[in-house]
């Protein structure tokens, strides 16, 4: 038995897994470079004189006038990418904004082009941060990066309820007159992403799959099973059986919109006192695709958190029926339960591929800023291969 | 052997609790790693001394399982070589050194995904009972091994990998 050394691959078995696995353009170029860049030496944190230098070049080459930057500094928190902030003087003007950059590697790899375009494009549609300029390739910044606004507010509450939120805001839950507040703007939000026609949008960095066919889950199995193949040290039946349920299973998108792919609890930001939403944040994963997808996503009890009674509240937010009964009122569509079902399980089939396979690749290559949370969020994948077991089983037992 | 392992874990765990985190003050990207680190040896610390015996249960249990398939079923076309040179060793591999183990595991493994994905499992057969007791049991092992990555729910239920791989080798699959 040859096993395949995946830190080193060489051009053409990378060649070969491009064309097991066909996915969108800018999918297959980041996942690529990736791969690429594996080969390279271990990741090490830059210096920030580096960084300074690097930045100030950036803008100085993208703004007329007087360019400085002061106070650049590295921000805690984060699940992949490296957030730093920084204040951007230009023609007497003064800005506070983050520079969020690729590490080696990370949990998920992705394009910055996209999230990029994908913000860009919803501005005026949901509340998310200005987004100024991009370096997809890394070749001025040192890794893939984008500069975008400041935006006011918290990702998760200064006393939350429950246990969860300690990672990325997984699980957070919110004080009962904070989700009062919170809860309809969340679900509206969501509506609006849907809604958008994003037909005219500057969006050249997505592909479009076919409405009325299975192109978009086709898509979705095909790249989370390249990065299976690309990441993993061992083969799990679990895995194994979903990846044939999920092809067997393939459900028809009748209307193909933007997906967000990570709207959940710690991914936007909100004024405490308000409780206003200041910003939808996250867009790394997003893409053309099913409803079902998002829908499934914030449902995931993974990402609950309980009401003073017990009762599971869908984000922390709401129960699972007002969530679901407020979003058809809003957006128009009918959710439609085996479809919610298949994503449920290409959800956990994602999660358990980036828990159990990306985050350990990236650790042992020590290719990422973070490689001890990498190799703690195994756990993740654990959890999420544990879920995915039983919905396969209900599936088979017709309980799904 | 004095200090144990598990020991000078707990001296790292102190120090980093007590005087480290309090010194990374202002530092939020520092404290918040030196808090993973900390929460990092707490988990060694927990499955640590049951490195061995765990690829040693994945090899039993996969053995046991494509055994029990080729009776049933046959492989068809495919050549398992890891699970036919494990047969040959006749139960000396738990002798080798854990690398050894550990490239087994991925082997036998990858030969039973190729099964899996190229076989047709019919549902309610003995076969695909057998490879769900087989599945479940990997899932206990990995959850325990997990408890304490702050990931797995109800961890304060869920019984240390030691317990569970006594408790698996008692009750073979």
């Amino acid at each position: 038995m040859i096993v395949l050394d995946k830190r080193y691959l060489n051009d053409q078995q990378i060649e070969d897994i491009r064309n097991k696995y066909p996915v969108e353009r800018t999918i297959d170029e980041a996942l690529t470079w990736k791969l690429q860049r594996r080969r390279g030496e271990d990741y090490a944190l830059g210096s920030e004189e580096q960084l300074f230098n690097r930045l100030t070049s950036f803008l100085q080459a993208r703004l007329e006038g007087s360019v400085e930057i002061s106070g650049l500094e590295r921000i805690a928190g984060g699940g992949s990418k490296e957030m730093f902030k920084f204040v951007l003087h230009h023609n007497g003007q003064s800005k506070g904004l983050i520079l969020r950059m690729n590490p080696g590697e990370a949990i998920v790899e992705t394009h910055r082009l996209r999230e990029f375009e994908v913000i860009a494009a919803m501005k005026g549609v949901v509340p998310v941060p200005d987004v100024y300029w991009v370096d997809a390739d890394g070749s001025e910044l040192g890794g893939g990066a984008m500069i975008c606004g400041f935006v006011d507010g918290v990702a998760k509450p200064s006393e939350p309820v429950g246990e969860g939120g300690a990672v990325s805001g997984i699980g957070s839950g919110f004080p009962a007159p904070l989700r009062a507040k919170l809860a309809a703007p969340f679900v509206e939000y969501l509506a609006r992403i849907h809604q958008f026609d994003w037909s005219d949008a500057e969006l050249s960095s997505l592909d479009v799959p076919k409405s009325g066919t299975n192109e978009a889950a086709l898509w979705s199995i095909h790249h989370w099973s390249r990065v299976w193949e690309e990441d993993s040290f061992v083969p799990h039946p679990v895995i194994a059986l979903a990846r044939k349920w999920l092809l067997d299973n393939m459900p028809v998108t009748q209307e193909v919109c933007i997906v967000h792919n990570d709207y959940r609890n710690g991914n936007f930001m909100f004024d405490e006192g308000s409780g206003e939403i200041t910003a939808i944040l996250d867009w790394e994963l997003a893409r053309l695709g099913d409803i079902h997808e998002d829908l499934a996503w914030v449902l995931f009890p993974g990402f609950a958190s309980q009401d003073e009674s017990g009762n599971p509240l869908v984000c922390g937010l709401l129960s699972r029926e007002q969530f679901i009964e407020d979003y058809q009122r809003l957006s128009g569509f009918l959710v439609d339960e085996t479809r919610l079902h298949y994503y449920t399980i290409m959800n956990l089939y994602k999660l358990a591929v980036l828990g159990f396979a990306s985050n350990v690749r990236a650790a042992a290559d020590k290719q990422t800023h973070l490689d001890v949370m990498m190799n703690l969020s195994a756990g993740l994948g654990c959890a999420s291969l544990n879920g995915l077991y039983q919905a396969l089983c209900a599936s088979n037992t017709g309980e799904g | 052997m004095f200090p144990t392992v598990n020991q000078s874990i707990e001296s790292a765990c102190k120090a980093i609790q007590e005087i480290v985190i309090p010194g990374l003050e202002g530092n939020g990207f520092a404290q918040e790693q030196a808090s993973m680190v900390l929460a990092q040896f707490k988990q060694i610390a927990d499955v640590n001394a049951s490195q061995y015996t765990y690829l040693s249960t994945e090899l039993r249990d996969t053995i046991a399982l494509l055994q029990r398939w080729e009776a049933l079923q046959g492989f068809g076309d495919q050549q398992l070589t890891t699970y036919q040179q494990l047969l040959d060793s006749n139960d000396d591999f738990h002798k080798q050194p854990l690398g050894t183990l550990q490239e087994w595991v991925v082997g036998i493994k990858t030969e039973l995904e190729q099964l899996i994905t190229s076989t047709e499992l019919v549902e309610g057969s003995g076969l695909e009972r057998l490879l769900h007791r087989y599945i479940e049991r990997q899932l206990e092992r990995e959850t325990s091994w997990f408890r304490l990555s702050g990931f797995i729910s109800n961890a304060g239920e869920v019984d240390a990998i030691d317990v569970v791989l006594r408790k698996q080798s008692e009750s073979p699959l």
